[in-house]
């Protein structure tokens, strides 16, 4: 009896931070051909995004805040149990940033940090390759990095240092969970969000950076194109990978 | 507010600041230094500066106006 | 996959494929033609060029070419050009292995191979940016290097090399083409399953391939899965990446 009840499992694609940015313009995407397991802090947002997917597909919120990584192994394995389904692919798109000079930071931030974008990651990961908590339906994961992974800049030491982290988390999962699971990263470059807000407000630096993005400035969707490229089957063959998806901003010396 | 004229000396890393002094005439003042400060309002007094004010209010004098009005 | 929702159409698009005749060239050409590209097929094997176009759905047309006489190559690709229609993108797939130790090397040798691998790939860019042949709007390259031009292997110096010259190409014309809003990315494949390997049961035997199979996380990969890749950066849902290599290798750079 249990056996039948398993195979009629619905199968879900988890993206945090979906309530905002890059996560909500990804499962609005992702939305057209599978079912969706929202995840963020804001269950307003949540809901705003939910009516943005597209109708065919189910839509699940999951309330969380990543800043909790003690509690998170036991709340998302109590959320799938309880609502009896299972995750076929993961996209990490929750993140902290804040930009402080070494001077500013502490390790309230670094904590914060470094459990947002890169321990919780880890651990939603480990839940979901859990046989019995998710079978074996994980089959990709993709991480949001972002494209300063490989730099340096002013003011990132924590946020840098933890995108650098993830891209390194990527790597040793796509190798680990080879063939069952493939693990890629994201790296955007500036896109307007409301978690780079600050950024975009200044008017200074919106120019500096129009000039400095070979192909000009870009939007959520690109974004949201590459994870959907990496979660499809068109990509069987590709894991342990950085795209950056920044109008050649990292490539570009000049400007 | 007391210790306000030590905290901003340091960040602008001077033995001593001056209500007089103008922002963009310290030696180190640059685009990490007025994050410094954006950054010292948020975690100490809970106030939200944006880079456009803070070129607006021109002074050290200036700088304390603001936090304590957006402070209430 | 279902076929309602595509986002790697590429109906009306005019797209150039040298190395169209075989291997990883023709299973690009028929995906790409799947998908709704008009194609301009260029291989110097008139057979097996025939062979493939006749698989191919939609609008498609050949040039039997040899791409590393480049004084001609301008004229020609013009003249089918004029009649066939402006590209929206080209990609580069023609190209030669070369297995010769060192002490065996000889400038020829390295000459030969560059001539073939990584030349045409610039001469090809150089005949796209003209407005004669450059449709306008969005205009996209893909070249194809190799895992070797990433990592290092023994006899491999003239063929790595002329791999890892793409590298070099791709930025230097991202970045120069980006005012024409041409993008210019880089897919390096690692080890393809191809007919010429199944025809040469007697260097890829069973222990040899499994040894190669081996060094690949997810085994080794299909021609198709390097044919989807280019798809993706030939398509508009790519628009924001450029200068980039994408390795799709089964994770073998990534460990």
């Amino acid at each position: 009896m249990v056996g039948l009840q398993r195979n009629n499992m619905e199968k879900y694609i988890l993206i945090t931070g979906s309530s905002s940015g890059i996560g909500r313009e990804t499962a609005i995407m992702l939305s057209k051909h599978s079912n969706i397991l929202l995840h963020g802090r804001d269950l307003r947002k949540l809901k705003e995004t939910k009516a943005l997917c597209y109708s065919n597909s189910k839509i699940l919120i999951w309330q969380y805040d990543l800043i909790d990584a003690i509690n998170i192994e036991t709340a998302l394995r109590d959320f799938i149990k309880s609502n009896n389904m299972l995750v076929k692919s993961f996209v990490h798109s929750a993140g902290y940033m804040k930009m402080l000079p070494l001077k500013m930071t502490n390790l309230t931030v670094f904590h914060a940090t470094m459990n947002v974008n890169l321990v919780t990651p880890a651990l939603i990961s480990k839940v979901l390759i859990n046989k019995n908590t998710n079978e074996s339906a994980l089959s990709s994961i993709v991480f949001i990095s972002s494209n300063i992974s490989n730099f340096g800049a002013k003011a990132f030491s924590a946020y840098g240092s933890s995108k650098s982290a993830i891209d390194g988390l990527m790597r040793c999962l796509a190798i680990e969970l080879a063939p069952f699971v493939r693990v890629n990263s994201v790296l955007p470059g500036g896109v307007r969000t409301e978690m780079t807000e600050p950024i975009f407000e200044n008017k200074d630096v919106l120019e500096r950076m129009k000039n400095q993005y070979p192909l000009g400035l870009g939007e959520t969707l690109d974004i949201a194109n590459a994870v959907n490229f990496l979660i499809s089957e068109q990509a069987r063959w590709i894991t342990g990978q950085q795209i950056t998806v920044d109008g050649g901003r990292t490539i570009n010396i000049t400007g | 507010m007391e210790n306000i004229l030590t905290d901003l000396a340091e960040i602008m890393e001077v033995e001593k600041v001056a209500e007089s002094d103008k922002l963009t005439e310290f030696d180190c003042w640059d685009s990490l230094t007025a994050l410094s400060i954006i950054a010292f309002a948020d975690e100490n007094y809970k106030v939200t500066l944006s880079n456009k004010e803070l070129l607006e209010v021109e002074t050290i004098g200036g700088l304390i106006e603001l936090i304590k009005t957006k402070k209430g | 996959m279902t076929e309602r929702y595509n986002p790697l159409c590429l109906a009306g698009k005019n797209i150039l494929v040298t190395g169209a005749a075989s291997g990883i060239g023709k299973a690009t050409s028929l995906l790409l033609s799947k998908l709704g590209a008009n194609l301009l097929l260029i291989d110097l094997n008139e057979i097996e060029l025939n062979a493939t176009i006749d698989k191919c759905s939609s609008n498609v047309i050949g040039l039997v070419l040899d791409i590393t006489k480049s004084e001609v190559l301008k004229e020609k690709i013009s003249r089918v050009v004029a009649e066939f229609g402006k590209l929206n993108g080209i990609t580069h797939l023609a190209g030669k292995p070369s297995i010769v130790p060192l002490k065996t090397m000889s400038q020829k040798i390295c000459t030969d191979i560059f001539q073939i691998n990584t030349y045409p790939a610039i001469e090809l860019s150089r005949i796209f940016i003209n407005r004669n042949i450059f449709a306008g709007g969005s205009g996209s390259i893909v070249l194809i290097s190799s895992v070797y031009g990433l990592v290092g292997s023994s006899a491999n110096v003239a063929y790595a090399t002329s791999k890892a010259a793409l590298h070099g190409v791709t930025k230097s014309l991202a970045i120069e083409l980006a005012p024409k809003n041409i993008r210019v990315n880089c897919i390096a494949p690692g080890f393809i399953k191809t007919e010429m390997m199944s025809e040469n049961k007697k260097l890829f035997n069973d222990d040899y391939m499994n040894s190669l199979s081996s060094l690949h996380p997810l085994g080794l990969g299909e021609p198709d899965d390097v044919a989807y890749a280019i798809a993706f950066l030939l398509s508009d849902v790519s628009k924001w990446i450029t200068g980039s290599i994408l390795s799709v290798d089964g994770g073998f750079t990534a460990q």
